[in-house]
């Protein structure tokens, strides 16, 4: 009965048909149908455009109490994990920076020089033997063999102890006294070199009160016991110059900076993940 | 100063959110001074009497200001009504569940703040109606619906939202809205006029004098 299913269609788009919200063929089936039903559905229109009506003119209620919420609801904004944000981020930045400045320091260090140092050290009394200049090795090393040379010449049991000067013990002064020694080191023979390299550890000892300088524990390859004295006098740990790939002290603080910094920077991102989030 | 809609331009109310969303609920109460009339009216519609409102009206504004951080900004009253209408809409499921009171106790209920009766059929019909009564009347009427005919049409047609708008506030789709919206107005008419409203032969004569 196509009548009626035009009457209960129609009907059903009504309500979209009152709010502007049906398709045009809808709408012209609507307009079309309403010519000429025969039945109520005009009525039913206009009794929904008129409920529609007095729906959207019902009074309008007001609160009968006030809603504001009390005092004691308040959050503790401050213990929110919101605010841990910019802290996380202080201290991550601070990590990164120590890490970034002993990890220089640590470059920076002219630690490499003293593994060219233990190499050529027994080369170097020879050297020392033909020249008079000093070696080749820095000048620091050279303050430090100047005034190891000194006391050496000095226990050399021959005439040339007269000829040595009381070492003052300042590297400047060893350094012409050295260089005075070294003609008459060149007049013996090879083997006070090995006077030289046998009493070195004990020209080191006379040395050390002014020799603060690095390499002078380093130059002495069989001074092990002797850099453990040395490393208690002087700043520079020198055990581990020895062991060219060893773990010193600094190494690991690098390495603890470094872990700290990464997983500060791990928890800085999730904070503000959860920060963003909440 | 007494705080309402027109009182507060936009600026003030960003800078009330932005200081209600740090924790400060001396803002945060700025706003529900705003807007708890448009909510609580809302509430009423749906619910159909003043308590129910009322809860449903203060969970809305608490739950608001403990999840004013998922406020993405935009029409922070749209916000404020979704999330009362959420309330309305679970407390109307919980009270279907609960076998202790019926839906008819619901729509028959004598709390109703108001002073004239609802017409019964036995009157019969009467041309001339008092809006009052109708108000009531309508307002039973929407008491009979299901939650979701309800809804849609209190959000039409008393809060006067699109029906995208709808749509959006209600998580469904524009053809779901356009079905509840079409059954529950339906549904309300036949409603008014088993009461005797909106007789048929009211606009049948009408029409046929036009």
């Amino acid at each position: 009965m196509k009548q009626l299913n035009d009457h209960i269609r129609a009907q059903e788009l009504f309500s979209a048909y009152i709010d502007n919200q049906v398709a045009a063929d809808e709408k012209n089936f609507i307009e079309r149908h309403l010519a000429i039903c025969d039945r109520d559905c005009r009525a039913v229109l206009a009794a929904t455009r008129s409920m529609i009506k007095a729906t959207k003119s019902l009074p309008a209620m007001r609160a009968p109490k006030s809603f504001v919420l009390p005092k004691s609801m308040e959050r503790q904004q401050a213990r929110s994990i919101f605010e841990w944000y910019p802290v996380m981020r202080l201290a991550t930045s601070i990590a990164i920076v120590a890490f970034i400045v002993v990890f220089a320091a640590d470059a920076l260090t002219p630690r490499t020089i003293n593994l060219s140092n233990n190499i050529p050290n027994s080369a170097n009394a020879p050297q020392l033997m033909n020249s008079v200049a000093v070696p080749v090795a820095p000048t620091t090393e050279a303050n430090a063999a100047a005034p190891a040379q000194a006391p050496i010449a000095a226990s050399l049991p021959q005439t040339q102890a007269k000829l040595l000067p009381t070492p003052t013990l300042t590297n400047n002064s060893a350094a012409g006294s050295a260089m005075s020694i070294a003609p008459a080191i060149t007049e013996t023979n090879i083997t006070t070199a090995d006077a030289i390299t046998a009493s070195q550890p004990i020209a080191l000892m006379a040395a050390t009160p002014e020799a603060t300088i690095e390499p002078a524990p380093e130059s002495a390859p069989a001074g092990g016991a002797i850099a453990a004295r040395q490393a208690d006098q002087t700043n520079e740990p020198a055990k581990p110059i020895e062991t060219e790939t060893g773990l010193s002290p600094l190494r690991l603080i690098e390495i603890i900076l470094g872990a700290l910094a990464i997983g500060l920077i791990v928890i800085t991102l999730i904070v503000r993940q959860r920060a963003r989030n909440s | 100063m007494r705080l309402d809609r027109d009182a507060l331009s936009t600026m003030d109310e960003v800078a009330l959110i932005q200081s209600a969303r740090k924790g400060n609920i001396d803002s945060f109460n700025s706003l529900v001074l705003v807007y708890q009339h448009q909510v609580y009216n809302l509430a009423y519609r749906i619910m159909g009497s003043e308590a129910p409102a009322s809860d449903a009206t203060q969970e809305a504004f608490v739950s608001a200001y403990k999840n004013l951080k998922s406020f993405r900004g935009g029409s922070f009253k749209s916000w404020l009504l979704r999330i009362v209408t959420n309330a309305c809409y679970d407390e109307l499921r919980r009270l279907k569940r609960r076998p202790a009171v019926s839906l008819d106790e619901l729509t028959n209920n004598e709390e109703n703040d108001t002073e004239f009766d609802v017409p019964s059929t036995e009157d019969g019909p009467e041309l001339l109606v008092q809006r009052r009564e109708l108000a009531d009347l309508i307002q039973s009427g929407i008491e009979t619906l299901p939650e979701e005919q309800r809804i849609a049409l209190v959000l039409s047609d008393v809060q006067g939202l699109s029906y995208e708008e709808i749509a959006d506030m209600t998580n469904a789709n524009l053809g779901t809205v356009k079905s509840r919206l079409s059954r529950g107005r339906a549904r309300l008419r036949e409603y008014l006029q088993a009461h005797g409203e909106l007789l048929p032969e009211t606009y049948r004569l009408e029409s046929e004098q036009a």
